[in-house]
């Protein structure tokens, strides 16, 4: 039997080495060729993993010398500025970019460096030297390597581009960003939304209003961020989303940003959300009414509390403390004494607590009459050393 | 045995494991007229305090092994070192602002901040 | 009748030949498609983590919580440094719960005195059955205030120790590790990704890769320089580590199939793992254990869930250096498998578990749990047939020589994918140091591996006690339960 590898590529080199090689069984054969294969692929292996540190080993030295270069530059050009000292207000000042020249900063290599370094220092400062940074990154040109990058055909690199352009505000045009935010690609997808909200002037929250897929803890974490701390942005009344979105996800993190934000006018949709199917949707919204303290909705949470599922009941209990008003302490007092669940318990002796000098009384009576468990629930709750 | 440090150019002390950070807050407050110290770790910091006082501490929360809120408990236990106002950075304020102020920090300021808060904050810290 | 029964030997002979072409074949191809699957892997989550700003997760008030549970048991010496290592990681939300497991060592009085610890009056509600808890401590100093240590009575388990910690445990995530692990400051940042970026699935558990601390510097419990392992025995398993985690597990999350999580650095989803029943006391592989409950319990309430790995490494451990130590901790490994298979063995090719019944438990059973036997047998056919003078000596050494080169070739792979992901060590020679251990494997770690885990379940088989309660928590002590690496042990 022969091998067609055998005779096309290998048998030449085999028959020079192996006489018999043809006449071998077929075992044989494959194991000679694939131990040839190995022996091979491990000479590469070696080969590979002496490449790659000798070049990241260059690349590090390299970055080593340059940095500090690049942080004296930065730091005599933007961050002790002379003109933003004498106060100039920052639109006005006119960089220096003689060092930076010094640097042959036409380098790629030495222009993703900045654009690195330039981020983070955006990252530790607001401000006026935020917004130097910024000029000292377009005044570089930098700009249109970011631009670059988001041509690229590497998802990877597309995401880079976005990440840095977005990072320092730049604007990018809808028909850049657009197709990008229904890529294939999970990250560059929501990477391009992040973007959008960030960046574009009309309509930043449109996405909310046609997003079907769910919006991921992950995403939520940066879109939040970026949200919360553009300063320019301008806030919508979140209900919207919370009355008319069908993505569960979307709604769950409007109820967030109105946390957040403290969007009282907010208030009518959240509490009629109280009413839909989901029973995560109901449990984050019982949240938000109670950390935005709704007195009137303390009623409508008392009187559902006997139907809702075990997460919402915990969620009726903590929205009660967090409200305050002491209308409902008998109702947490029968919880507290009534329930056989020991987080319902909990959360009921810790939202009587919370309730301060209105809860003393009930507190010495509850302590009196408790069994030991629910004492030590108590006393649980009561010591400040304990946080949750 | 403790250096004397004079009014007029009054010493800092200012731990951060984020070398860029350190690097630039440093030049900021030497550009300002104050004497500065640098240290990127706790146990560095503390090893610092010991041998030095200064006039003020300027302290990252989150650093490895000894973090800034041990670092500031531990000043504040210190007879001599107890009233040194101490400045702390962090980038998760939310949870912990109420942590440092309670052990007995001056001020506790959130990454990104502005350099002139920052500025604004040493010299009142100074200043009393 | 001589005849009749020669071929019947001959028959039997040329099933034997046949089967273990087939096994040795399917092995292979497997541990090549890994090979690859893995450096597809890598290749992606780098690209992705390029890009992760993980101080957007750092300063979010959206963090989840999630509680850092860590047993200790005789920990005196290093339990300050090692406490004070996991309470300075890099995360907004989260809490170190300590358990004390009745320690006879100043392990607690320590922890009192220097961390300012007061008993509280903790209501400690026993979701997870366990020994009795006697104390709960928190610090009155405020910048401790992450702190929980849990006295409890000595379970003679790991297992009985962590299942306290999770009772305690107020987050919706749990990440489990042994006190004397060296742990990365980023890593909850970092296995806490995984749990809430997934989309199609719910992910129920995340590890990363892990290696020996043994000749690593090390300052107050932060790794200063990473050196691959001075002494041969502990470098051959930061080797066999390597294969398993960076080209084993790696491989495996890429079909969505990993198989466990490391018992010395684990995310838990919280609810699966207690609705799932915590940890097996008894169990002597309680990692992979709580893994396969946790997945069978997915499959039972049809929960799409997935177990997931990063190549990087964020927790260090302390390899056993002697023969004897490692011994202890291979048989029991071997022990805690063959205990774990015979009790899940209903998963096996069954449609109602998927991929764990079709792709998982098979390969485990095979390749894992019967692969010291399967070899045993094949040196004991090797020397009959020897002694027979049957062998066709030409062949026997090329298909030897095969099986050598091959494993050579997947080890070496292993280290490149592992520089890949990131240029460890410090210097060219100490990667090669770590290379040329492929080449003695074959002759001097995989016997010993094979022996120990025939020993194991032997014990297994004979249910023998050996006195387990002292020996384990003495192992325990000498890192004897840091890393279960019952899937992808040295092959």
């Amino acid at each position: 039997m022969k091998l067609y590898f055998a005779d096309t590529i290998f048998s030449p080199i085999f028959r020079r080495y192996f006489f018999y090689f043809d006449s071998y069984p077929l075992v044989i054969q494959i194991a000679i060729i694939l131990t040839t294969i190995a022996i091979t692929a491990t000479i590469i292996a070696y080969g590979s993993i002496l490449y790659r540190r000798y070049s990241g080993w260059k690349r590090d030295r390299r970055l080593a010398k340059l940095n500090p270069r690049i942080d004296d530059l930065i730091t005599d050009t933007v961050i002790l500025n002379e003109e933003l000292a004498l106060g100039t207000p920052p639109e006005k000042i006119e960089l220096d970019l003689s060092g930076f020249a010094r640097l042959k900063y036409r380098d790629m290599f030495v222009r993703q460096a900045l654009i690195d370094r330039i981020m983070h220092y955006r990252k530790n400062f607001v401000g006026d030297l935020g917004y130097l940074l910024r000029q000292l990154y377009i005044d570089l040109d930098l700009e249109k390597d970011s631009v670059k990058k988001l041509k690229s055909p590497q998802w990877n690199k597309k995401v880079q581009g976005l990440v840095e352009l977005t990072a320092l505000d730049m604007q990018i045009s809808d028909v850049n960003i657009l197709p990008l935010t229904n890529s294939k690609n999970r990250e560059l997808r929501a990477e391009a939304r992040h973007a959008y909200i960030k960046l574009s002037k009309n309509e930043p929250f449109k996405f909310f209003d046609i997003a079907t897929e769910p919006l991921l803890m992950w995403d939520q974490i940066e879109l939040f961020k970026i949200i919360t701390t553009n300063k320019d942005i301008v806030l919508p009344n979140f209900a919207r989303w919370v009355t008319y979105s069908n993505n569960k996800s979307i709604v769950s993190f409007c109820l967030k940003l109105i946390i957040h934000y403290n969007q009282t006018e907010a208030i009518p949709a959240v509490i009629k959300l109280l009413d839909n199917r989901d029973h995560y949707l109901r449990a984050d919204a019982i949240q938000c009414l109670g950390k935005l303290k709704v007195e009137e909705a303390e009623d409508k949470l008392v009187s559902i509390y006997n139907n809702q599922p075990l997460n919402c009941q915990i969620e009726i209990l903590k929205a009660l403390g967090r409200i305050g008003s002491g209308r409902h302490l008998e109702f947490l007092k029968s919880e507290f004494i009534r329930s056989q669940d020991f987080d319902i318990r909990k959360n009921a002796a810790r939202s009587i607590i919370k309730h301060g000098a209105l809860s003393q009384n009930m507190l010495g009576d509850l302590m009196s009459v408790s069994s030991e468990e629910n004492q030590l629930i108590l006393k649980h709750c009561m010591n400040p050393l304990i946080k949750y | 045995m403790l250096k004397p440090t004079t009014l007029a150019n009054p010493s800092i002390l200012l731990v951060d494991d984020d070398q860029i950070l350190l690097h630039v807050t440093k030049r900021i407050l030497q550009h300002d007229g104050y004497k500065v110290t640098t240290a990127t770790n706790g146990k560095e910091a503390l090893d610092k305090i010991r041998n030095t006082q200064f006039d003020l501490v300027i302290v990252d929360v989150m650093m490895p092994h000894i973090n800034g809120l041990e670092v500031l408990s531990q000043l504040k236990q210190q007879q001599n070192t107890r009233s040194t106002p101490v400045i702390v950075l962090t980038g998760v304020s939310h949870s912990i602002s109420e942590d440092v102020l309670k052990i007995g920090a001056s001020a506790c300021f959130k990454k990104p901040f502005e350099a002139d808060t920052l500025r604004e904050a040493v010299r009142q810290q100074l200043a009393k | 009748m001589r005849d009749d029964e020669s071929s019947i030997w001959e028959l039997l002979a040329m099933f034997y030949e046949g089967a273990v072409y087939v096994y040795g074949t399917t092995l292979l191809l497997t541990y090549g498609m890994l090979a690859i699957f893995s450096i597809y892997g890598i290749r992606k989550f780098k690209m992705s983590e390029s890009n992760t700003d993980y101080n957007n997760l750092l300063s979010s008030p959206l963090a989840p919580g999630i509680s850092i549970i860590a047993p200790a048991f005789n920990e005196g010496v290093t339990i300050i440094t090692n406490v004070r290592s996991l309470l300075t990681i890099n995360y907004p939300k989260f809490e170190v719960i300590i358990i004390n497991d009745g320690s006879t060592d100043d392990t607690l009085a320590k922890m009192v005195a220097v961390f300012e610890l007061v008993q509280v009056d903790f209501a400690y509600n026993a979701t997870l059955k366990t020994r009795p808890v006697q104390r709960i401590f928190k610090s009155s100093n405020p910048a401790y205030s992450r702190l929980i240590v849990i006295d409890k009575e000595n379970g003679k388990s790991k297992a009985d120790a962590v299942n306290a910690g999770i009772n305690v445990a107020s987050f919706a995530y749990f990440m489990c590790t042994d006190v004397d692990c060296i742990i990365e400051k980023d890593a909850l940042l970092k296995l806490v990704k995984p749990l809430i970026s997934s989309e199609k699935y719910r992910v129920i558990a995340a590890g990363a890769t892990l290696r020996m601390s043994n000749s690593c510097e090390v300052d107050n419990g932060v790794i200063t320089r990473i050196r691959p392992p001075r002494k041969w025995l502990a470098r051959f398993q930061e080797m066999e580590y390597l294969r398993a985690f960076v080209l084993g597990k790696m491989g495996w999350d890429v079909v969505n199939c990993v198989p466990n999580v490391s018992g010395g650095l684990g995310m838990f989803d919280r609810e699966i793992a207690v609705k799932a029943g915590g940890y097996d006391a008894s169990s002597f592989g309680e990692d992979m254990e709580l893994m396969y409950r946790m997945i069978r319990y997915c499959c039972d309430q049809k929960i799409e869930y997935a177990i997931r790995h990063i190549p990087i490494t964020l927790c260090w451990t302390e390899g056993p250096e002697t023969v004897q130590v490692f011994s202890r901790q291979r048989t029991r490994w071997a022990r805690g498998l063959a205990q774990l298979q015979a009790f899940h063995f209903p998963m096996m090719f069954s449609n109602s578990y998927g991929r764990m019944g079709w792709v998982v438990f098979p390969y485990a059973f095979f390749f894992e749990l019967l692969a010291p036997m399967i070899e045993f047998l094949g040196l004991v056919y090797y020397i009959v047939m020897t002694l027979f003078g049957l062998i066709n000596w030409p062949f026997a050494i090329i298909l030897l020589v095969f099986v050598y080169t091959y494993s050579v070739m997947v080890s070496t792979l292993a280290i490149l994918w592992d520089q890949v992901t990131f240029r460890t060590y410090k210097t060219w020679r100490e990667v090669f140091s770590l290379c040329v251990m492929p080449l003695f494997e074959m002759v001097v770690y995989h016997p010993l591996i094979m022996f120990f885990s025939l020993r194991g379940y032997w014990y297994y088989l004979t249910g023998k006690k050996h006195g387990w309660g002292n020996m384990q928590r003495k192992g325990f002590n000498t890192n004897d339960d840091s890393g279960t690496l019952l899937t992808q042990t040295a092959r």
